[in-house]
């Protein structure tokens, strides 16, 4: 796959979802991913709804696309609910959708919200049984004493259905609210995080999990950090890691012991003690942690940078990629608004040369890890023409603004990209913008 | 929506502190949108106070700046407080039967007023009726 920057040039693929400027709150999309092969994209919403984009080959009135993105299934995964004991709503929001390896024809994605995962399979059905005897075409009941002879039911064929059914429900195993899935390996457990807690499942047993990590102290006037994150390692079926609100990262072994507590590997960066400030905790706070494809590095990201960090290295990461600076002399008023409490997701290119995470005023950059260069492009309607080559942004930070810059003041703050995916094997992008899902591709010359 | 917002958020703020439920009314002078006007060139008492620390660290500044804004504010921003009302998120009702009133509400300002309907002439059978309609409501990126 070629690199970033110099070698490939965004446009713009496909836009989904309304153009409506009143968003209803249900539509923000919460979660996107690429399933194993990229063939199938999956979205989750705060509505608690799932959508699957399906990737349909390039037919022959457009030949220059790669193909597009299509619906392929929709559903409602998780519902509101009512926690009586406690007296709080239960929030239907998709917090996380990883998919599993597929097996057999069928699709199978993990689903989750605060509190209850979901199997889900995925199923295609092109055939009918037709010719019943019992009943007649429309399913009403055929009188039996009217019925003077037998025929063999035969399956035809019908237009394709695609069915969605929970096949496992994974549920009262959290206290606190879930942040992370991560499917293992050995395609057999999985492991789900919530703040304080870590659980290990197996995908067919319901009814029991096994606690791996308990961070939560006998007396919570104690409590200090909150798990974040965490995630298996991509081929080791015995390591995990998660990461913590004070910018830590602790990776632990399976082996080692049934409770794992006790970390094998411990990674931080060292702070500069007259640096701190009140806001450096809450800056450091890792919202997601993702482990390359190779299986040998690990991506982090906190509040104003992404950080990759080689497994070997536990004392600092190998590089830091300064994602929007010119915001930490907004902290304050990020502080007031909320959003220095904003989670950025980051993902890896297929073959790990890139990154990208995404900013704030639809923004999401890109960095590449051989050229050090960086690219910050836009999701917006104003850009979205077919196959229209996405412009380069620049935010200005000095006093003088340059034309087409913008400045730090003019950004929006309630448009943000907080969920992107990048397709394991193309350069081809989703990224999430509110209610909308935008996808772009490389363009094929 | 403000309701949805993380109850740990406002307990930060002095003001709101020992409130439970819907203390987002309060938090209205934050300014959701735009960022405040930072004007160059003109400076204000705290700015010039806090001139030497922007030159060593624009954190530190803005530590300055949430500190004369909020004198109240705890030390120790990540503890206990902060993180425990973390885990509590979501919005708290007094009981179930609060819930589903609030529940209602909700429905009766979306749903439209249901016109006055024909009664049939005759005890319908399940194969008369209509197909029922799925009550959710699909999500707008599959249409």
């Amino acid at each position: 796959m070629a690199g970033l920057s110099g070698d490939v040039q965004w446009c713009f693929s496909q836009v989904k979802g309304a153009i409506d400027e009143d968003v209803a709150e249900a539509d923000i999309i919460s979660t996107v991913e690429f399933n194993c092969s990229g063939e199938l994209l999956a979205t989750g919403d705060k509505g608690g709804r799932v959508v699957i984009f399906q990737h349909e080959p390039e037919s022959k009135n457009r030949p220059h696309l790669r193909g597009e993105y299509n619906v392929y299934s929709t559903f409602q995964s998780h519902e509101p609910e009512f926690d009586y004991l406690k007296s709080l709503e239960i929030e239907e929001k998709i917090n996380k959708i990883r998919w599993l390896a597929q097996q057999n024809a069928a699709h199978f994605l993990l689903s989750t919200n605060d509190k209850t995962i979901k199997l889900w399979k995925i199923s295609e059905r092109e055939k009918r049984a037709e010719g019943y005897n019992l009943k007649d075409e429309e399913g009403r009941l055929r009188d039996p004493f009217r019925i003077s002879s037998l025929r063999v039911p035969v399956l035809m064929p019908m237009d394709l259905m695609v069915e969605a059914s929970p096949r496992r429900i994974f549920s009262n195993a959290h206290t606190y609210h879930i942040n992370s899935i991560s499917v293992n390996s050995d395609h057999e457990t999985y492991l789900s995080a919530d703040d304080l807690r870590i659980n290990l499942w197996h995908l067919e047993i319901t009814d029991r999990s096994f606690n791996i990590v308990d961070i939560k102290p006998a007396n919570m006037e104690e409590l200090t950090e909150v798990i974040t994150a965490a995630e298996c390692h991509p081929h080791q079926c015995n390591v995990f890691v998660y990461s913590s609100s004070k910018g830590t990262i602790r990776l632990c072994d399976t082996r080692e012991a049934a409770l794992c507590d006790r970390h094998a590997k411990f990674f931080e960066e060292p702070e500069d003690p007259s640096s701190r400030s009140f806001f450096s905790e809450i800056i450091s706070s890792i919202s997601d942690v993702k482990f390359s494809h190779s299986g040998r590095y690990m991506m982090t990201r906190d509040y104003l940078s992404v950080k990759v960090w080689d497994l070997n290295m536990e004392n600092r990461p190998v590089e830091t990629y300064q994602v929007h600076e010119y915001l930490r002399s907004k902290l304050c008023s990020l502080y007031e608004n909320d959003c220095i409490f904003d989670k950025f997701e980051c993902c890896w290119n297929g073959s790990d040369s890139a990154i990208m995470t995404g900013s704030y005023n639809n923004f999401f950059r890109m960095f590449d890890r051989n050229t050090r260069r960086d690219i910050t492009l836009e999701a917006s309607r104003e850009s979205s023409k077919a196959r229209a080559t996405l412009k380069p942004r620049k935010v200005s930070t000095g006093g003088k603004r340059k034309k087409d810059e913008i400045s730090v003041d003019s950004l929006d703050f309630n448009r943000k990209i907080l969920h992107t995916a990048w397709h394991p094997h193309h350069n081809l992008i989703a990224v999430a913008a509110t209610n909308n899902l935008y996808i772009f591709q490389d363009k094929i010359n | 929506s403000c309701c949805r917002r993380p109850a740990y958020r406002l307990l930060h703020l002095p003001f709101v502190r020992g409130l439970t439920s819907c203390s987002c009314t309060f938090v209205t002078s934050a300014n959701n949108t735009a960022m405040s006007e930072e004007v160059d060139g003109a400076v204000n008492y705290e700015e010039q106070q806090e001139m030497e620390d922007k030159v060593i660290s624009p954190e530190k500044a803005e530590e300055a700046k949430l500190k004369t804004r909020y004198p109240n504010l705890g030390a120790k921003p990540g503890g206990s407080d902060l993180l425990r009302k973390r885990l509590q998120k979501g919005q708290k009702y007094f009981d179930s039967g609060d819930y589903n009133m609030a529940k209602a509400k909700m429905k009766n300002k979306q749903l439209p007023m249901a016109p006055t309907e024909n009664t049939g002439d005759h005890i319908p059978t399940p194969q008369d009726l209509p197909q029922r309609k799925p009550s959710i409501v699909a999500s707008k990126l599959a249409g």
